[in-house]
């Protein structure tokens, strides 16, 4: 979070100040990344990019604290994962599998993925583990930083359902940790 | 075992469990989730720290894409970013910034149209043949009508002219004027004076008006100056509506198959060369000063004179 400097940061973003905004990115975009890991694993990057895109379109216009900021950063992500899923089950993709492996896009390996953040990479997998439903609240309430009013209204949940969800995958997370001999 | 949750569509706690449930306090939920997490018992310690490591620092991998942010935002604080629906993760947000600023605002189909492509040439011809078409047809109709009624308007006027007798002629009054004065300044066909001779009617009128119209084609041209009375003509010309008319109301009198002559060989040269429509204001010619000398006498009223101002008066 960056905390007390955020309005100014944003008011130097909306003047065209590149380093403002990139601060903001940088303290956005890992939040957002691991969001997207959870709900959208195989575009997470994708959906990523082109939720900054719609955000930088509207970051004039956007009036509100920290906490609204990562609200509509999070929810224009979400919507855009809804356009991604509604988008690839009207055109479906085919398998690259004449493609060479030289011909792959090469992505970080899972040893650099270990190397950087072991303990963030398996705590992702294992929140993915969860429920959908459970998994994004768990995300949108730990990674986010969202609080659950704001969580409901993104879900178009109640209050309550949305805590009882966040307990439930607390509680099975616990139980994935216990069962895997981690010692509670 | 419940744990006194509402179970539904958010998981009911039978999604792979491992192993026994643990119990996990309120209490100690909500801290984990607010954050705080030194508040959480010691037994929670795991869940603590995998909770922690969801909000862990950074790694290389989530800010390596900061470039292609940046150049997001110089490109939309520049204006030549608008296209958000597209995926920009695979595609350089530099590439569609170069090639947005001068075609941004248009649509695809503006583009296409603008490089000269149209639709086939086949199609376009055959709707080009097909306009020239009903626009041929309407042309014709047009004309047609036009030429239908002036033709109908000079026989409607010719109807309730009444032919005379073969010795009858009509009056100086009824021609107009006297003579063929009258007749040369006569107007155009729609100004034509309807002639009110009172004569009789019936198959022998009919007989007389093909006489007349024989006799004229068989001896075209003007009263006084060839061998054709000129009161004939103008008898005729009061029948057919004036001088100009003479012809139409004898080709529609005649039988088709009549072998007349053309039409220009029916007025002098002073009428427009058989032209009925132009008809000049001219003066007959003088008698002598035709073409052909038919030793007629004139109109006796001393307007027989040079045609077109080019013969001689008396």
């Amino acid at each position: 979070m960056v905390g007390e400097e955020f309005a100014a940061l944003l008011e130097a973003a909306r003047d065209n100040d590149e380093e403002a905004f990139s601060v903001l990115w940088r303290d956005a975009n890992p939040a957002l990344l691991r969001y997207l890991r959870v709900v959208a694993p195989d575009h997470a990057e994708d959906v990523a990019a082109e939720t900054w895109v719609q955000v930088l379109r509207g970051l004039r216009t956007f009036t509100g604290d920290e906490s609204s900021w990562r609200a509509w950063l999070f929810t224009t992500a979400r919507r855009r994962v809804l356009d991604q899923v509604r988008h690839r089950n009207r055109h479906p993709t085919e398998p690259l599998d004449d493609i060479s492996a030289g011909e792959v896009p090469r992505a970080p390996g899972a040893e650099q993925i270990a190397m950087d953040n072991i303990a963030t990479e398996g705590a992702i997998a294992l929140v993915s583990r969860l429920p959908e439903q459970q998994a994004e609240v768990i995300m949108l309430r730990v990674v986010a930083g969202l609080d659950t009013d704001v969580v409901a209204e993104m879900l178009g949940r109640s209050p309550g359902a949305v805590r009882v969800a966040a307990h439930r995958g607390l509680k099975r997370l616990a139980t994935l940790l216990s069962g895997a001999g981690v010692t509670l | 075992m419940g744990d006194g949750f509402p179970r539904g569509a958010w998981g009911d706690g039978a999604h792979g469990d491992p192993g026994p449930e643990v119990l996990l306090p309120a209490v100690t939920a909500e801290d984990l989730l607010n954050g705080h997490l030194l508040l959480v018992p010691e037994e929670f310690r795991p869940l603590a720290d995998t909770v922690a490591a969801l909000g862990g620092p950074p790694s290389a991998v989530e800010l390596r894409e900061e470039a292609q942010a940046r150049a997001a935002f110089r490109a939309l604080r520049s204006g030549t970013l608008d296209d958000p629906g597209v995926s920009s993760h695979t595609l350089p947000l530099e590439l569609r910034a170069a090639n947005g600023s001068s075609r941004s605002r248009r649509s695809a189909r503006a583009r296409h149209r603008s490089t000269g492509s149209t639709r086939p040439p086949s199609r376009r011809g055959a709707r080009l043949g097909f306009v020239s078409g009903v626009a041929a047809v309407v042309i014709a109709a047009v004309v047609g009508f036009a030429y239908a009624g002036g033709v109908f308007s000079a026989h409607v006027k010719t109807v309730n002219v009444a032919a005379s007798p073969s010795g009858v002629r009509p009056s100086d009054s009824a021609s107009g004027s006297a003579g063929v004065a009258g007749v040369s300044a006569s107007p155009t066909p729609a100004d034509q004076p309807t002639p009110t001779v009172d004569v009789g009617v019936g198959n022998a009128s009919a007989d007389r008006d093909q006489a007349l119209c024989r006799a004229w084609l068989k001896n075209p041209w003007w009263p006084g100056v060839k061998n054709w009375d000129h009161e004939d003509f103008n008898t005729l010309s009061a029948i057919a509506g004036g001088p100009q008319m003479v012809l139409f109301y004898c080709w529609k009198k005649l039988p088709r198959d009549y072998g007349g002559t053309g039409p220009a060989l029916h007025y002098p040269p002073g009428y427009g060369n058989g032209h009925w429509a132009s008809m000049p204001d001219i003066k007959p010619p003088a008698p002598g000063n035709g073409p052909a000398q038919g030793g007629d006498s004139g109109d006796g009223n001393g307007n027989s004179g040079p045609s077109a101002g080019t013969q001689g008066r008396h």
